[in-house]
């Protein structure tokens, strides 16, 4: 109940911005001029001080629909922070404009990817969070983004006007505090129940004083907003309007009262949990989950009511400090994650004082022995200070977010007795200080450990001695070169999570059904793994066991007992009636549909109950030409109405079950159909009108696409984006229905060699068009406004001319194509790629001048003419 | 006095007052310590119970004993403190 509450709050505060509008507006007629001198990046600063809501303007920003007028191809956010290392930084922009990690060592190769991705594309940038006066170092990071098409746009945010100059921006923006209204406004909106009720006037009356106190700085009325929230007396309001902390000097601990004021009014259970967060680098997302298992190792969560599990506790916890405002959800690429404003996290390592450590960041010259909790980004060797954090003998956490330990893992055994949380996990492009660990016998003298996080390292075996870990709730070897697990892991009876996945064992001992707290368990991509112990039903509290990417061919009998547990895996080969009682999750993956006896058994599986299993792939890899029965097992599979994406392959069936065509699959996005090669008719799929993609090949008894594929609608395929068909030996015609795919974007025709007639006429939104091998095909291309890219081999398609010369066409591929023609009597704005191979005869002058665009022509054996 | 009054009290107070910051790192010091004791006696209580290990314990039990005593002063001189 409560749970729910706070989601909706903090996704409010997200949606709206008050007080900004004009702020907005400026921005957003900054992004519509022109910049005058091209050799110029244009630029603009956001400047105000922390809290001022700079990072929330520019995500509403980066966000807003208007922002598609302006017509970007690319965009990015990339948070800098104030350590500017300029290969970093450079790495982190390639990436967010690529949507993809990526392994360059070097500033060169960065550049030279970053430059080729930005050439003449028009793109927009988001640099949160700069700090950098170093006029060199920003001159470096814009080499490649020089290479951007006119009209790039950068939005920098920073606390600092210097930084706004240094880099030369062309324009600057102090983004001031709120006016009093709007103030107000954002403080209600956060201490106000619910959106209808107002405030009585006494309260009002004192929330006016303290929205004064505030300043008017966005940060503070959220904060001490969210902590009025929870409270409706007049007492209570009085209370934080009269604390003393107002006053407090805040020259020299740069801390707002308004957030210390809402620290100290958070319950002593959720002060420790917040302070702990002091260990996180500035910027550091984290997810949810890590989070409350930190906490958990810290012995943090605790409950009053017996009944509630620490995981629901924690999630308890989290909640209530981010509707406290503690926290922020990221709203930029991934909702999952989680941040804390820098502001908060000074204030988390302010009251923190010496207990957390961060190497790095932390900038004295001395860990202090009495530090309880350690952590690094980097290698920590590379600090002269690390050497002294053997001193603190009491050290609970050790935390290396990416960059190994630093010492031998004996020596860190023996210097730190009392840890509770080891946790050291790699990334892959950490390869360097890739240092080889070997886990020693002496880890069971660890005895107060609670968490193990050795994931990415590259150890191969750990001791027998693994058992004495007996406070251990969580053990996370995945993605190491394990190959097998010690018998004694048994002993962990606390264990509520182990996560072997990608690692080499191929099986788990017998002892792992004894871990009777075990919760979760991760075996993902364990390619080894060949059978799971047959009594791994006794894990009664079993939640979640994920599979996916394993070989495992089949699941134990019982496990079906479970009645909490969720299953991920994506293949098996075995009993399908097992499936009954599963709670199957993500995607599942059958491949040899033909070893099912009975059809009765598919019916069994019962998959129209499995509402939480999104993927679906059947497949029968032999031909044992048993249509009838076939029919009746895929008549038997029908999958739940929550079914987003099914793929059927190698049905010898002559009709697809009636589940297919009569809608009872509303919800989905994504349908491919393979060697189905004996049906004789399409289902009729026009009115699922989610279906983005459709994939048809290889049903060779096809001979006509007809009426009843569309549905008998005059919107049919409303949603659809991708339709290609491949391999239809026997098609002859299409018939085209007026107002069908109304947003399809891709069209793909090939290999149906019996085609004849016409294409859909209207397809406004078309931007890829390949037709291969149709050599009957005589019909026009379709009219689009959009198309940027034809490919064509043998067919007799004829161009159209309103095809090339209206639209953004930027490559064109035409190859054994001897018949056609490509007009030459107007201008190819946009065509960047044209590739010519044994066609287009016609042609035997070529005009460069038409082509003002063209980077790149291939031309083979035409008989061409260069004017 | 309610120990709970008297921390929340210095923890206000350690933002004007410097020697009440630092009296708080300390009480948190020994507290950390005193946990870290009393787990490390669960635990070794918890392996005489399983092994029935009972030649160690007499000396385990001494040891345990003067580290827990340490403690206790450590907290005690701290409480003091705070009073003059």
């Amino acid at each position: 109940m409560s749970e729910k509450k706070v989601e909706s709050t903090s996704l409010v505060a997200e949606e709206i911005i008050y007080g900004r509008d004009e702020d907005k507006e400026m921005i957003f007629s900054w992004m519509m001029t022109s910049n005058t001198n091209d050799n110029k990046l244009s630029i603009c600063s956001i400047v105000g001080m922390g809290g001022m809501g700079k990072t929330t303007l520019a995500q509403h920003v980066f966000n807003d629909p208007k922002i598609e007028e302006v017509g970007f191809d690319e965009k990015a956010w990339v948070c800098v922070s104030d350590e500017f290392d300029v290969l970093k930084i450079s790495k982190a922009i390639f990436e967010a404009f690529n949507k993809s990690k990526d392994d360059s060592e070097n500033l060169e190769m960065v550049h030279g990817k970053l430059k080729e991705k930005l050439t003449g594309r028009k793109f927009f940038l988001v640099l949160d969070d700069v700090w950098n006066e170093d006029q060199h170092l920003w001159k470096s990071l814009q080499t490649p983004l020089k290479y951007g098409a006119m009209g790039s746009k950068i939005l920098v945010t920073t606390r600092n006007s210097n930084v706004a100059s240094i880099m030369e921006s062309s324009k600057i923006h102090q983004l001031e505090q709120l006016r009093e209204d709007h103030s107000w406004q954002v403080f209600a909106k956060h201490s106000v129940k619910d959106n209808s009720s107002t405030l009585n006037s006494e309260l009002k009356e004192i929330g006016m004083k303290i929205v004064e106190k505030c300043k008017r700085l966005p940060l503070a009325l959220e904060t001490v907003g969210s902590l009025l929230h929870s409270k409706s007396s007049v007492s209570d309001w009085e209370g934080v309007l009269r604390s003393n902390i107002w006053d407090l000097p805040i020259k020299e601990s740069k801390i707002i009262p308004a957030l210390l004021l809402s620290y100290f009014h958070l319950p002593s259970h959720l002060k420790r949990c917040f302070a702990y967060c002091a260990l996180f680098p500035k910027g550091h997302e984290f997810d949810k989950e890590s989070l409350i298992l930190l906490w958990m190792a810290q012995n943090f969560l605790h409950c009053s009511q017996q009944s509630k599990s620490q995981e629901e506790v924690g999630e308890q916890y989290f909640n209530d400090l981010l509707s406290r405002s503690f926290f922020q959800k990221s709203i930029i690429y991934n909702e999952r994650f989680f941040i804390m404003h820098d502001l908060l996290n000074d204030l988390a390592k302010h009251v923190s004082g010496e207990v957390c450590f961060r190497l790095g960041v932390d900038k004295e010259q001395r860990i202090p022995k009495t530090t309880r909790h350690f952590s690094t980004k980097e290698s920590p060797v590379i600090y002269h200070e690390f050497k002294s954090l053997c001193e603190a003998k009491g050290l609970r956490t050790f935390l290396s977010i990416n960059g190994g330990i630093g010492m031998s893992m004996q020596e860190l055994i023996s210097n730190f007795k009392f840890l509770r949380n080891l946790s050291v996990s790699y990334t892959h492009d950490t390869e360097e200080v890739h240092d080889s660990i070997e886990v020693p016998e002496s880890i069971g003298n660890l005895i107060h450990l609670h968490l193990l996080d050795l994931s990415n390292s590259n150890i191969e075996e750990v001791p027998d001695t693994i058992g004495d870990l007996i406070h251990l709730c969580l053990l996370n070897l995945s993605a190491t070169k394990l190959k097998e697990v010690p018998d004694t892991i048994g002993n962990l009876i606390h264990l509520r999570s182990l996560d072997l996945s990608g690692t080499y064992i191929d099986r788990l001992p017998v002892s792992t059904c004894s871990l009777c707290n075990l919760q979760v368990l991760k075996l993902n991509h364990c390619y080894l793994l060949e059978e799971l112990p047959s009594n791994l039903h006794e894990l009664t509290d079993l939640r979640r066991l994920e599979l996916m990417g394993t070989y495992l061919r089949k699941v134990p009998p019982l496990l079906g007992k479970l009645k909490n547990l969720q299953v991920w895996m994506n293949s098996f080969e075995f009993g399908i009636q097992q499936l009954r009682e599963l709670d199957l999750h993500g995607e599942l993956s059958i491949t040899n549909l033909e070893n099912i006896v009975n059809p009765c058994d598919a019916l069994a599986a019962n998959f129209k109950n499995k509402t939480h299993l999104h993927r679906l792939h059947l497949e029968w890899r032999r031909n044992n030409d048993d249509s009838i029965k076939e029919r009746e097992i895929l008549e038997n599979l029908q999958p739940s109405i929550h079914l987003k994406d099914l793929s059927i392959q190698g049905y010898n069936g002559t009709q697809f079950p009636r589940w297919l065509s009569d809608n009872s699959l509303l919800n989905m996005v994504s349908l491919t159909l393979k060697r189905c090669k004996y049906c004789l008719w399409l289902p009729s799929l026009g009115l699922l009108k989610f279906l983005k993609h459709l994939t048809i090949e290889g049903l060779n008894w096809i001979r006509s696409i007809d009426a009843d594929f569309y549905g008998k609608s005059s919107h049919a395929f409303a949603s659809l984006e991708t339709l290609s068909f491949t391999d239809m030996k026997e098609l002859e015609e299409w018939q085209c229905m007026r107002g069908a795919f109304p947003s399809l974007q891709r069209l793909s025709v090939e290999h149906c060699p019996k085609l004849k007639g016409h294409l859909p006429e209207q397809l406004s939104h078309l931007k890829e068009l390949t037709i291969k091998c149709c050599k009957q095909l005589v019909a026009s291309i379709p009219r689009a406004v959009e198309i940027e890219d034809v490919k064509m081999k043998p067919s007799s398609v004829d161009m159209i001319e309103s095809l090339v010369s209206d639209t953004p066409l930027e490559c064109l591929i035409i190859a054994f194509c001897p018949g056609m023609t490509i007009p030459i009597n107007h201008c190819y704005h946009s065509l960047a790629q044209l590739v010519i191979t044994h066609g287009c005869d016609s042609l035997t002058t070529f005009p460069l001048e038409l082509f003002p665009k063209l980077r790149m022509l291939t031309l083979h054996t035409s008989v061409v003419t260069y004017k | 006095m309610d120990v709970n009054a008297v921390i929340d009290d210095a923890e206000q107070k350690q933002f004007s007052n410097s020697l009440v910051k630092e009296w708080l790192d300390e009480v948190r010091d020994a507290l950390y310590d005193a946990e870290d004791l009393l787990e490390q006696i669960n635990y070794e209580f918890s392996k005489t119970e399983l092994k029935v290990d009972f030649k160690t314990t007499p000396s385990k039990v001494r040891s345990f004993e003067s580290k827990m005593k340490d403690v206790l002063d450590d907290l005690e001189s701290i409480l003091n403190q705070k009073i003059v």
